[in-house]
Parts: C-alpha cells; structure tokens; sequence
C-alpha cells in the first residue's frame, strides 16, 4: 500500500464528506490563522522597533556609575581625558541633569537643564540654528553662557531670535545669570538615551522649585537648556565629579568596546576591579531587550491561541472516529482481503494528517492576510519568516498524528469478522 | 500433505453457564483441486465454520495446517499475509467497498500484496473480463445489479490467483438467473484447477459440489462423495 494510494483514498474520503471535513477544518484553520498571524505581527513589530532604537544616538554610549558608589568613584575630570586618549574614542563628556527654575526679563519657566563639556553637541546630535555650542575654552572657565531649543526662546523672551539675551537659573538657592549664545532646533531631551521619564521628573520636581518661584506654578513653562558642566559645577558645589558620562565612536562597530575600554581605565584609575561601580548601556542593549520583551509577549500570546489548536485537534479526532465507526466494514473488507494492521493504521492517519495540512495551509494564508490588515492598520511592516511557514505545517501535521493515532489504532486493530459482521 | 487440515476445532461464545458452542470439535481435511460443499441450516456453525477456514475468526481450541503450516498460532499481520496469498472470499452480501471503482475494487488484494500498477491494471482487467464485466470495470457498485456486484466479488477473489475460493452463500441474494451465471463461473473456476469451499443451507446448490460436508450444530454429521 503506497503512500500515493493512501492520500488518493483520504483526499477521496474527505471529498465524500466535504461539509464535515471542512467544519472540523475551520478548527484548525482558526488555531493555525491566529498563531501566525500573532507571530507575523510580533515579528513585524519587533523589526520595526529595533530599527527605530538603532536609529536613535546608535553611535553614542552612555557609561554609568551605580547608584551607591561612594564619592571617590565618581568619574572625575582626569578621568575623562584619559578615557579621551583611547584611539577609537572620538567624544567623551560628562552628563549631567539638573532641574531648576528660569527666568527672563519676559517670562519664568520650569528648566531642565542638561550639561558637559564641548564634545557634547556631537555626542547629542545637536544642531545649532544661529551662533554657536560653547567652547572648550568656555567648558574651562565656567563661562556663562547656554544653548536653547528654538520653543524654549519662545517661552523666554517671544522670539526666535534671542542671542545675547540673558537667562537667570536658580538652583539651591544660588542663581547665576546666562547669557544665550546658540540657538538648536534639536529636542535635547528625546535625542538623550537615558531621559525617557524626563517630563515625569519633571513634574515631580515641579512641586519642590515652587519654593524658588515664591507662587504658584499652575501655569508653569517648561525650557530645557544645554550648559559647560562646570557651571552647574559650582553651583551644585561639586567640581568635577560625575555619575555619567556619555562617549562615542565614529566606528559603530567599535561601540561595544569603548564602552569596555572606558569601563576598564576607570576600574584602574579607581582601584576598584571586580566591583559593579561601572556600567555601560547602550542603544543595542536597549534593542535587545525590546527584543526579548516582544518575544516573550509573541510567545506568550501564540500560547494561548496554540489551545483553539488543541481543541481543533480534539475535532479531528472526533471526526476521525465517526469515519471508523462508519467504515467498519470497509476496514473488515480490506483486512479480510490482506491490509495489514500498519495499512489500515497509515490509511486513516493519512486522512486526518492530509484534513489538519490542508487546515493548515488555508489556516497560514488566512494569518498572514489578517496580520497585514492588522499591521497595515498599526503602520508596522508585516514580516513573514520561513521559522513561520514551519511553524504552521509542522503544528497542523502533529495536530493530526496526535489526534489521528487513536482513531486509527482502534480501525486497525478489530478483527477482521467482527468488522465484517458490523452493518 | 492436505491443502487444509483441522483438528477438533471448537468454538466456544460466551464460555461459562450460557455458553453457545458453534463449532464443537470438527476435524476435516480438504485436499488440492477438490470442490466442497458445506451445507447445513442456519445456526448450524457452517458460518462460523467458514470464518475460521477463512482465517478472518480464530478458534478457541484446535490445530489448522495449511499446506502444513500450523496457521492456529499465527499472528494478526501473518494471517492477513496468509488470507491475501491464498484464499480468495466470495461472500453472499458481495462486500465491495463501495467508494471503489469495479476495477478498483477486484485491484484490493493486489494492493496489498504490494503489487505495482501496472500489474495490478493487468491482472485486475483479466479478471474482469472473465466474469464477463469488461465493460463495467469504471462502474460503481451503485451502479451494478446484484449479480453484476457478485461477478465483481468473484473477480476480486481470483485475480491475485489464491489457491482456495472461499465462497459463503454466493447465490444467496440473488435471482435464479444470476445465481445460475455465478455458479458457473465457480464451476469453470474448479475447473480451472481452484479449491472450492461452497457454503450453503441449499441442497440443490450443494449438488454442484464434488463432495458435501453437512453440519449441524457444531459438529460434522455427513461427509459423502457426491456421485
């Protein structure tokens, strides 16, 4: 009994049936479309969110210092040009966040203030519209002076155009006065990796700066403005001691071992190997857990859509009994005429492997069209992988092995007259 | 060497307190090339007599040799061997698989012999034309008279070439006139050098036979030569 025989008396069999093959088909079919069309979406938005994070400052390196590091561990200025001297290093700065209060001869406003040193601009993509980042020199001497987004002009004086204006910070109480020398049209705060909660701490520190304002800050403006480190420095009363520093190379494939190298001067220069004192994150890693999150919910979901699978399968097996029960003469016939018990038992498991298959195939086209109207709809590509064709045969086949066997077994083991006697 | 030798073969349903023995130690020899009949009424075993030389039942208790070999112990996959190589099954409601085809239906046994395609076309297509259906082979059973169905059956029993034509009731659902035809062509096939086991509660059919085996209640009550 060959294989070809077989499938020609199954196709046969589910032709003769053809409305109850295909209801116990929709089983599977709906098991097989919702698993794919789960991992075709997952797939699809996991591409499209790597990709968007590997956009993002791909060539930048944030290297931190944990939490509870003493004092003595914090990167320090020396620190910093010695990490510079590494070849493959083209920016290193210091990185620090502070909020404040600000005010012009205008307005006053919430302020985030972000500072470094001169390689900054290149470490955040910044572009500048009119006049220019500060310069070493200026990193140096403390100088006073900012860099601020276009919208934060507004917010201050009503105009674009504000070079030359002044900008009074106050921070612990102390307040410095800021001259404006370069205007960005950057949004500081989305190209900085580590700032995504930004607004919220924002918001949290709102109530603590009311004090700064002496009256209610209900309507508050909110500015951010790029500073030299150093200023924030001393007004902070700390010179030269940082918590991050973000660095780049202009070989991204070097990312990962800068951060390395930087990681490694500082243990050295700190005395302090073997600790976790230093920690390096960068957009890659971010990728990555974007991707094992996703993952992880792909999983989980085709999971759950996995068990119409089963119950699918439980409808085979189902159906499959019925056709025994119905054929038992027939089974009698060919096992009185010769078929061995391996025949009868390859013939029915043919039938219910060729039901699921088909179930499979119709359930896989039906999966990835709803994942491309699903995608279509969330504006994410779709992403068909040959792992997903697999996945979809390979589940619908064993469903009906699973299944099938059972039916099946019971067909090939009667004995041939008490098939025959059966009407 | 007999073609087929049983012992004090016994068949026994429900042993115990209401036990029913339809076959209740009969011995027989069956030699190559003979034509026998079993006759006997309803109820007399002759069917479970039948199953049991037909290999598609096993007996409680008793010896079978074919050719020799003891097939009593054999297993399920060995007596589907034995069955398909050597006995050919006529059975009074035809049992055509009705889904098949005249032709597919007379190529089963050589299917399962492992037969290739075109052999199977071969022979399946001889057998055919024998019982006179050359016409018919795409027909279904549906399709096909009573004695039409049967001459399909008795194509499908001779086309792999059995030795032994097993053949129980074959006119039993059919007129006179078709069972006259089909019992010719079980003549011709004895004829031909087969081994007949005709069973029947018929006397007249019975007189076809060489020899007639009469049973009644499980036991062998006649074993005469037909003159």
């Amino acid at each position: 009994m060959s294989i070809i025989e077989n499938i020609r008396i199954a196709i046969f069999s589910i032709k003769t049936n053809l409305m109850r093959s295909v209801l116990t088909m929709l089983g599977i079919i709906i098991g097989v479309a919702s698993v794919i069309a789960i991992i075709t979406v997952g797939n699809g938005g996991k591409d499209y969110i790597v990709n968007l994070i590997n956009e993002m400052n791909s060539n930048t390196v944030t290297l931190q210092v944990a939490s509870n590091a003493e004092t003595d561990e914090y990167i320090t200025s020396e620190d910093i040009n010695k990490i510079k001297n590494v070849d493959s290093i083209s920016y290193v700065s210091p990185m620090v966040y502070r909020f404040c209060s600000a005010s012009s001869s205008e307005n006053k406003a919430l302020c985030f203030i972000m500072a470094g040193n001169a390689d900054l601009k290149q470490l955040m993509n910044i572009t500048i519209l009119k006049g220019r980042f500060f310069t070493a020199d200026e990193y140096r001497n403390a100088s006073n002076v900012c860099v601020i987004p276009e919208i934060g002009a507004m917010t201050m004086f009503g105009k674009m155009d504000c070079l030359g204006e002044s900008i009074t910070i106050k921070v612990n109480g102390q307040s410095r006065v800021l001259k404006v020398i370069g205007i960005t049209n950057t949004d500081i705060t989305a190209t900085s990796g580590d700032t995504s909660n930004t607004v919220e701490r924002f918001e949290e520190r709102a109530a603590e700066l009311e004090g700064d304002f002496g009256e209610s800050m209900s309507s508050t403006n909110m500015i951010a403005l790029v500073v030299p480190c150093t200023v924030t420095d001393q007004l902070i009363g700390r010179s030269g001691l940082y918590q991050m520093i973000y660095l780049s190379s202009n070989d991204s494939s070097q990312l990962a071992s800068i951060g390395n190298a930087a990681k490694n001067i500082l243990y050295a220069r700190h005395g302090n190997f073997g600790s976790d004192t230093y920690s390096v994150v960068n957009m890659e890693s971010y990728a990555n857990l974007a991707d094992k999150i996703i993952n992880i919910l792909t999983t989980f979901i085709a999971g759950i859509s996995a068990i119409s699978l089963v119950v699918g399968g439980i409808g085979v097996m189902n159906i499959m009994l019925v056709s025994v029960t119905e054929r038992t003469r027939e089974i009698g016939i060919r096992k009185a005429l010769g078929a061995k018990t391996s025949a009868i038992l390859l013939q029915f498991l043919t039938e219910s492997v060729i039901l699921c298959l088909i179930g499979g195939v119709v359930g896989f086209i039906l999966g990835v069209a709803l994942a491309a109207i699903v995608a279509a709809f969330a504006g994410i590509p779709i992403a068909i992988k040959l792992s997903t064709v697999v996945i979809a045969v390979g589940f619908s086949s064993a469903v009906g092995i699973f299944f099938g066997i059972y039916p099946a077994r019971k067909a090939a083991r009667m004995l041939p007259i008490e098939a025959l006697r059966r009407e | 060497m007999s073609l087929i030798e049983i012992n004090n073969v016994k068949k026994i349903y429900n042993p115990g307190e209401n036990e029913v023995r339809a076959l209740d130690g009969v011995s027989l020899k069956i030699e190559n090339g003979e034509f026998v009949a079993i006759i006997g009424q309803s109820g007399s075993g002759k069917s479970t007599l039948m199953n049991m030389l037909g290999l598609l039942d096993k007996c409680t208790s008793g010896e079978y040799y074919m050719d020799g070999v003891d097939v009593s112990k054999m297993d399920d996959d060995e007596l589907s061997d034995i069955r398909n190589k050597k006995i050919g099954f006529i059975f009074q409601g035809f049992n055509l698989i009705p889904s098949l085809t005249a032709k597919g239906n007379v190529e089963l046994p050589l299917i399962y012999r492992g037969m290739k395609k075109a052999e199977r076309s071969e022979l399946s297509t001889k057998a055919l034309e024998m019982v006179g259906l050359g016409q018919r082979m795409d027909h279904l059973p549906s399709e096909m008279s009573g004695g039409q169905q049967q001459r399909v059956a008795i194509a499908r029993a001779v086309a792999a070439k059995p030795p032994i034509i097993l053949a129980d009731e074959p006119t039993g659902n059919l007129d006179s006139k078709s069972g006259a035809e089909v019992m010719k062509i079980i003549k011709d096939l004895h004829n031909g050098g087969r081994t007949i086991i005709l069973i029947t509660h018929d006397n007249e059919i019975a007189l076809e036979a060489q020899r007639i085996i009469r049973i009644h209640d499980g036991r062998i009550v006649e074993d005469k030569t037909n003159p």
